[in-house]
């Protein structure tokens, strides 16, 4: 049994006077699939965003509770949220590459914390794409603007733009939801593959894409964390009866 | 089952009608601007030679050239541009990229564009005070190309504003998650990709740079200078002057002078144009938003 990726203890969250989490406490297992699942508006995005602290941006928020992710403390002050989102990569729910070439898309991360000679960023480049297979099928266009990729391509692309940091914790907020079902199932292998390398907390609404890929599963009901565990069991025999419910799809 | 009916006969006629008519009026609203062309170069054609573009004016500006009001010009756009577009870019990207929303934004939002439409000639009294007067830089070329910054400010930042904002705020999103500060994400991903817009406004600063008599009138630019401005702490001569001037100060000058000047005024401007063109061209060619 790994030590926990994620520690999650106790998290109250505010947009202004809206609370939109309630006390949640969640524990993550490293290296590891994590599926985050709940109908709408259950706070699953937000849950994310406070992880690599991206709640901040919207502005007037306050927060409670306790996150470690790697056991250290990701809500202290003296936390730099640059350094902590290099280690916590997030993935959109709509692909948004950067209007930059497949390259610098690849790139542009670890130009932002270092400065590395070509060779070697051209070497992580590839690695990065090489890792999400994208090389084969782009070595030739390196320099073509990534926003003229399929959906598919592009999504992969934001996978593969955070892979140079060396990130712990890949976030990924319903990845495939842009998706038809063949690219979904591709994204869904890709993620496969990176298991171990690399613990991934993926948020989705598809009960179906949470049982094939998930070691764990985690069900999250207006702002509260209802009730988390190994998938097969919740799936099979979770204690409370809103996630039997809802992983039944009667609801949500 | 497809075939036209008589309603939608009637519809495509009527539809095919309107496109003539806006066709017809896009041609009368190109006309007053080709007209107007066609005759400084039939009037002005007389007097333009390389002698009339490179030579001062002669005999009380009834002979010789117009090459102090031109190198005048440039001095005056060129350092405008230099104070007005870095300090109205940087203060769009405070306001657009560091500001927080809120009462105070909006107010300094409004008073910046409501600044600018103040006419040039109340930007002339404030240069007269602010530069002449009080920061004692005297009638200057300094003075005039200041008071021409101030009056283009507001342009280049409601300019540069307004294609901040049309980034999409995804791309911001994106690269604050890769780690990237505030800074970085806008000096590699919001400026470049709002570089277009911002260009558009920059145009807009030289032709009115070029163009404008007031703000320059009391502030820096002389009728006549019998020798080119060594510093900037000189006076200059200007084409949008010389123009006014020639045309209704002085007696006794060819009638080709006036046409010919505005020729050239005309000219520069529509070169910035050109090349802001080409720039961003060049830029849609790699844009895929
Ligand atoms: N920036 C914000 N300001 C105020 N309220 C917000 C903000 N972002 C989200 N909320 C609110 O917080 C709650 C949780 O939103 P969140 O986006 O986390 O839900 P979600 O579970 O991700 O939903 P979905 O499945 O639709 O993506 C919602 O009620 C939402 O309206
Ligand atoms: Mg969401």
């Amino acid at each position: 049994m790994s030590a926990a990726a994620i520690d999650v203890r106790d998290v109250s969250m505010w947009y202004g006077a809206f609370q939109a989490l309630s006390e949640v406490s969640l524990s993550v297992k490293q290296g590891g699939i994590t599926a985050l699942v709940g109908p709408s508006g259950c706070g699953k995005s937000t849950l994310l965003k406070c992880f690599n602290r991206m709640h901040e941006r919207a502005g007037n928020t306050r927060i409670t509770g306790r996150i470690e992710i790697l056991g250290h403390d990701v809500l202290a002050a003296s936390v730099s949220v640059h350094e902590l989102r290099r280690h916590v990569g997030l993935v959109f729910q709509r692909p948004n590459p950067l209007p930059l070439s497949v390259l610098e898309n690849v790139t542009l991360s670890a130009s932002l914390f270092e400065r590395w000679s070509k060779e070697e960023l051209h070497a992580r480049a590839k690695d990065a794409l090489q890792r999400v297979e994208l090389w084969d099928a782009l070595k030739d266009r390196l320099g073509t603007n990534a926003l003229s990729l399929s959906l598919e391509q592009q999504q992969r692309l934001c996978i593969a733009r955070l892979l140079p940091l060396k990130p712990s914790v890949l976030l990924m907020d319903e990845p495939c939801s842009a998706l038809d079902s063949r690219s979904t199932q591709a994204i869904e292998e890709l993620l496969r593959s990176l298991r171990g390398e690399y613990t991934s907390l993926v948020v989705t609404h598809s009960m179906a894409q949470a049982r094939r890929l998930a070691d764990d599963c985690a069900f999250m009901l207006m702002g509260r964390l209802v009730e988390a565990g190994p998938t097969e069991q919740l799936f099979t025999s979770a204690n409370d009866p809103r996630t039997r419910d809802y992983l039944a799809g009667r609801f949500g | 089952m497809f075939e036209a009916t008589e309603k939608t006969r009637g519809r495509v006629g009527r539809s095919h009608v309107m496109s003539l008519a806006l066709g017809l009026l896009t041609v009368l609203l190109a006309a007053p601007t080709l007209i107007v062309l066609a005759v400084l170069v039939y009037r002005g054609a007389p007097a333009l030679s390389l002698d009339f573009l490179l030579s001062p004016p002669r005999a009380g500006m009834t002979a010789g050239g117009i090459f102090p009001a031109i190198v005048g010009t440039f001095y005056l756009v060129g350092l405008s541009l230099l104070v007005s577009v870095p300090l109205g870019v940087m203060g769009a990207v405070y306001l657009t990229e560091y500001a927080r929303p809120g009462r105070l934004l909006d107010f300094v939002h409004l008073a910046i564009v409501n600044l600018a439409g103040v006419p040039s000639i109340v930007h002339a009294l404030f240069g007269v005070g602010a530069f002449v007067v009080f920061m004692r830089l005297g009638t200057s070329i300094l003075a005039a190309s200041l008071t021409l910054a101030v009056m283009n400010l507001p342009i280049v930042i409601a300019a540069t504003r307004e294609s901040l904002l049309a980034v999409p705020y995804s791309f911001r999103q994106a690269s604050w998650a890769l780690g990237a500060s505030r800074a970085q994400t806008v000096w590699h991903i919001v400026l470049p990709n709002a570089l277009p817009g911002i260009l558009t406004g920059v145009v807009f600063a030289v032709s009115r740079a070029a163009g404008e008599t007031a703000p320059i009138l009391f502030t820096g630019v002389a009728f006549y200078l019998p020798s080119l401005p060594n510093n900037v702490f000189d006076q200059c001569m200007a084409l949008s002057m010389h123009l006014f001037t020639i045309t209704t100060q002085v007696v006794g000058v060819p009638e080709s002078y006036p046409a010919a000047t505005a020729l050239v005024l005309i000219a520069l401007v529509l070169s910035a144009n050109a090349v802001s063109v080409v720039l961003r061209s060049r830029h849609r060619k790699n844009r895929r938003w």
